[in-house]
């Protein structure tokens, strides 16, 4: 309708409709954005506000003397008595018991020791986890993930099947937060999920997980042999750095079958891992492999010889001084400078002045570097 | 039909149809950029960046910082890199051949000696004078390269040449990171384990007139200066609504100066950065993904959406004229360097869609518009401009841009909220309104002036070298892609009027 | 100057549920930049009885040090913005020569830093996340040591 009439104007009328619908709108823009940032400010301030008042109070009771505690404890039920919900309307109360999880997560990442129980005690005592584990079965996936990391963060153990039925989500965030989530509770136990583990976990994961389990007591996580079999590279990749945190000597020979991976990432951490877990007969298994293998491989397997290397190696690298470009050049002198005489290796690529001069160049380097900060 | 005919035909709705194209893709893209906005919105950030930031887990990155002659500040710029939070760093501050004391000062200030240091030198750059360490164990992080000049490229490879990390990023000193900013940059390098993720950036937002307290922005103001509370609009704009859509189309070509992080190996294999452009940062991303396009290899580069980094952008017209005078050389460099990518399938999308986008929106805008107008001016001598079209067909046009403006400004409101302050917005809001007039003509004038400096340059060869990124602080956001909407406008504006004079 | 306004004594936070009995007006200077952390340190150590003084970053603390006669102890984190923990410990023992005991706070996995921070003579670390006891326990013996 509107469209008839509008073809039946002529341009001119068609053109000054269009201009004025395009003032309208871009006034409505206008005032659109003006209101909503002031509005979204007073919220801000007022859920600040309450942020406030309950960090305070938290912050009080947590220092309180023992003897108080308690008492404060019921006093805190008192004074927020909206959390048991007498009074106020739901949307507002979920939100008022939102800000108390949330604050308490805040706090939890300063504290550890008798601090730490405190808040898990406050945690179970407002019943704080109903509300996380309401989020946990949402179908929405942030916010499972947000009822994941609560309930974990906060060490409640009840839901943890169901955590655990996450660690495979199709979900990205939802897996990943699940993974995490059984480790903060359960430690290496919880890295049981490797084994069934389809989708791949990517680095920074595996960093995020291997961080969390430095911060927890050393106990040695059982099934890595199994999981140095698994199909999942990344899953082999994790368990070759499990191998070499908690230093399981027993898997070497494992760890040596992976040297020969098709995968080069795998071969890359693999030669790693032998820093710390070798035997006698590596070194020269070292050398041969070193042959046979590329550029990025060679690297990680000179960086392994640095701290393995011995006279017997002392030939092998001679040879291929000579004959190789200048990032792994340097590897291998840093490696012959620390077994044998500098003016020995000047010696050896004395027939080449070119090399001759970077081999000075950084014999001095390396020279100079134990010095500095002694 | 005579030959004068045709060509008004050809300008006329040349004109016309460029403009209602411009019109279109900024909607499109627009729209995209919202939807994208909407899905960050829901999504919350848990991973919490400060606690792994401490550890030695984290993965190791050389920071590369180049300095010339900038005696005054170099002192106080270095140790504002050393309050970066982040464990496993190394910082490399090269010394570009400065003229003035900035070495000495250095020296004195962080008790550097000379050490012998063996420089593989990957990329050709001009000669390393000396490597310097501090015998104070608390700068252990800290190495000075002195070099020869040789402009701001050349500096950065040789802080390629001698980064040690795996990643490397690059920054202008004056900068101010946000406190978890490295983090949040190395994760997408981490997170995506089937495409090789060869470089990241953020987005950059303008410190002018914000608190700055240890390296760390501590209130967020509306600049108070006109002109840079303009190019806070236009940098929102830009980064909300521009570049959000082409990473999401894994299309970005640029990835800004100020900070960004790449893979090392990818940049030296690449070549490392081109010291005969004067638009070096866009230059590497395109040569980046070219080389691995080339070598068909999966491949990404990321962009960060919050903001991580605020630089201080100018506030006289002079330098903001050398600004975008450069932007649009180093942006034509860019190009033609890169031609056989124009409507190369074998590129893909960066062939198809971002490439076309930069030669036809961001090198040909400026000149339409110019074109534009020098028609309009014709026109009206000769009487044949009919002014009531051509005004309505103006308001349509600056509403449009001031619709696009606004949009994103609302965006901010709902998603990043960083003005906070109950004016704040009312300010941006205006800024808006005076846009067109009194910024976007002046931009399109500098960027015609360095289309034709490089014209005129064209026979000698395509540059010498220009040493201009270290002498002024604020060349950041290398190009603008919706700034120059209200400039088409006004083009639409022209030639419909003109049609209507045929009738 | 610029910092004066900056320090923040902690007997006049508003927590008035504490008490301000001073332990022989034993001061403890704390420079952190994390602000909660900040707090929950002070609240615990004002609960003790000692007085805080609290620095939110090394600038703040570098500048009390210099314009104040020295805190009775110190306690620091090592990632600061303008000054480190380290660059503190230097100067409490380089420049000022004084013996007060220092104990710097650190985040897990950062021994190395806290290794550099014993070189330069700190008396002893808190990991973060800290627990209120281990704290109060290790002040307690430095002040009696």
């Amino acid at each position: 309708m509107l469209l008839l009439i509008l073809v039946r104007w002529d341009l001119e009328a068609q053109l000054i409709f269009f201009a004025i619908l395009f003032i309208g709108a871009v006034s409505a823009i206008f005032f659109i954005a003006y209101f909503s940032s002031l509005l979204m400010q007073k919220k801000e301030d007022a859920i600040l506000e309450k942020r406030d008042e309950r960090e305070s109070l938290l912050l009080t009771i947590l220092f309180e003397e023992n003897s108080e505690k308690d008492d404060l404890l019921v006093g805190f039920k008192e004074f927020n008595i909206d959390v048991k919900g007498n009074g106020l309307r739901k949307g507002k109360r979920k939100m008022l018991r939102q800000i108390m999880i949330d604050e308490i997560l805040k706090m939890k990442k300063n504290l550890s020791g008798a601090g730490l129980e405190d808040l898990y005690k406050l945690y179970e005592e407002l019943r704080l986890y109903k509300d996380s584990y309401k989020k946990l079965t949402n179908n929405h996936f942030q916010l499972m993930v947000m009822g994941i990391r609560e309930l974990s963060e906060m060490n409640h153990k009840v839901y943890y099947r169901s955590i655990y039925r996450c660690t495979n989500h199709v979900q990205e965030d939802v897996r990943i937060e699940a993974q995490l989530a059984i480790v903060r509770l359960f430690g290496v136990k919880g890295l049981r999920f490797l084994s069934r583990v389809t989708y791949t976990i990517s680095e920074w994961q595996q960093m995020t997980l291997l961080y969390l389990l430095t911060n927890m007591k050393n106990e040695r996580p059982v099934d890595i042999e199994r999981w140095l079999d698994s199909k999942n590279d990344s899953v082999v990749i994790f368990s070759l750095r499990l191998a070499d945190k908690y230093n399981c000597f027993e898997l070497l020979e494992k760890i040596g079958h992976c040297l020969y991976h098709p995968n080069e990432t795998v071969k890359i951490q693999a030669v790693l891992c032998l820093k710390n877990i070798y035997n006698e007969n590596t070194e020269l298994e070292l050398l041969a492999y070193y042959q046979v293998v590329s550029k990025r491989v060679q690297i990680a397997v000179l960086e392994v010889l640095k701290s393995l290397a011995t006279q017997d190696s002392v030939f092998f690298l001679y040879k291929y001084l000579v004959s190789c470009e200048l990032e792994i050049r340097f590897s291998i002198v840093r490696i012959l400078n620390g077994l044998c005489e500098g003016i020995d290796i000047i010696r050896a690529v004395e027939k080449e002045p070119e090399i001759k001069e970077s081999v000075i160049q950084m014999l001095e380097q390396i020279n100079n570097e134990k010095l500095q900060y002694n | 039909m005579c030959w004068e005919l045709w060509f008004f035909y050809f300008f006329t709705y040349g004109i016309l149809i460029y403009s209602i194209m411009l019109i279109c893709i900024y909607l499109l893209i627009g729209i995209y950029s919202v939807y994208e906005n909407i899905n960050h919105m829901r999504k919350h950030e848990f991973t919490d960046y400060s606690m792994v930031a401490s550890s030695s887990v984290v993965p190791a990155i050389s920071i590369l910082a180049p300095a010339y002659n900038e005696s005054a500040s170099i002192v106080e710029n270095v140790r504002s890199l050393f309050s970066i939070y982040y464990n496993n760093l190394e910082l490399i501050v090269i010394n570009d051949g400065s003229k003035d004391d900035s070495l000495q000062k250095l020296i004195d200030a962080y008790h550097l000696v000379k050490v012998p240091y063996f420089v593989n030198e990957r990329i050709a750059t001009k000669p390393v004078r000396g490597v310097y360490k501090s015998t104070n164990a608390a700068y252990k992080k800290l190495t000075v390269v002195d070099k020869y000049n040789g402009g701001k490229a050349d500096a950065l490879n040789v802080g390629l040449n001698i980064a040690t990390k795996k990643y490397v990023t690059c920054i202008d000193v004056d900068c101010v990171l946000e406190q978890d900013a490295l983090l949040r940059m190395v994760k997408p390098f981490m997170s995506s384990p089937d495409k090789h993720v060869i470089a990241a950036g953020g987005v950059i937002r303008v410190a002018n007139s914000c608190e700055v307290r240890g390296g760390k922005i501590t209130k967020v103001h509306v600049p108070k200066n006109m002109l840079a509370r303009i190019q806070t609009v236009e940098y929102i704009r830009s980064f909300l609504l521009g570049r959000m859509a082409w990473s999401k189309l894994n299309g970005l070509l640029i990835i800004s100066g100020a900070f960004g992080m790449f893979d090392k190996e990818i940049a030296i294999d690449a070549g490392g950065y081109d010291t005969k452009t004067v638009g070096e940062d866009m230059e590497l991303i395109v040569r980046m993904r070219l080389y691995m396009e080339d070598a068909k290899r999966p491949y990404a580069v990321r962009y960060i959406s919050d903001p991580l980094c605020w630089t201080e952008v100018p506030t006289s017209y002079r330098v903001l004229w050398r600004q975008r005078d450069r932007w649009m050389r180093g942006t034509v460099e860019t190009l033609w360097t890169h031609k056989k990518m124009f409507f190369n399938r074998k590129y893909g999308v960066l062939g198809l869609f971002s490439y076309p986008y930069w030669v036809f929106f961001e090198f040909l805008a400026p000149i339409v518009e110019l074109l534009g107008w020098v028609f309009l001016i014709v026109y009206a001598v000769l009487g044949m401009v009919i002014w009531k079209f051509y005004f309505l067909l103006l308001i349509f046009i600056v509403s449009f841009g001031y619709l696009f403006s606004a949009s994103s400004i609302l965006i901010e409101t709902f998603t990043f909220r960083q003005y906070k302050e109950k004016r704040d917005v009312l300010k941006l809001l205006l800024a808006v309104l005076y846009e067109p007039v009194i910024f976007h003509l002046y931009v399109v004038a500098a960027a015609i002036r360095g289309i034709l400096k490089i014209l005129l340059k064209s026979e000698t060869g395509w540059g010498e070298m220009t040493r201009g990124g270290f002498a002024k602080k604020n060349e950041s956001v290398k190009s603008d892609e919706n700034q120059k909407l209200q400039t088409e406008t006004e083009e639409t504006a022209n030639h419909v009027k003109e049609e209507n004079h045929e009738k | 100057m610029a910092y004066l306004d900056n320090y923040v004594n902690g007997n006049n936070n508003k927590q008035n549920l504490l008490n301000h009995t001073k332990i022989n007006g034993m001061k403890i200077l704390i420079a952190e930049d994390e602000k909660m952390t900040l707090k929950m340190l002070s609240m615990k150590l004002q609960k003790d009885g000692y007085e805080v003084i609290q620095a939110e970053d090394g600038g703040v603390a570098m500048d009390y040090l210099e314009k104040n006669a020295c805190p009775d102890l110190v306690i620091t984190d090592i990632m600061m913005p303008f000054y480190s923990g380290l660059e503190v410990v230097e100067k409490i023992r380089k420049d000022l020569k004084s013996k007060i005991p220092i104990i710097v706070l650190s985040a897990m996995g950062q021994e190395d830093s806290v290794e550099e921070a014993f070189k330069l003579g700190a008396d002893d670390y808190i990991t973060k996340p800290f627990s209120p006891i281990e704290l109060s326990s290790r002040v307690k013996r430095l002040f009696n040591a």
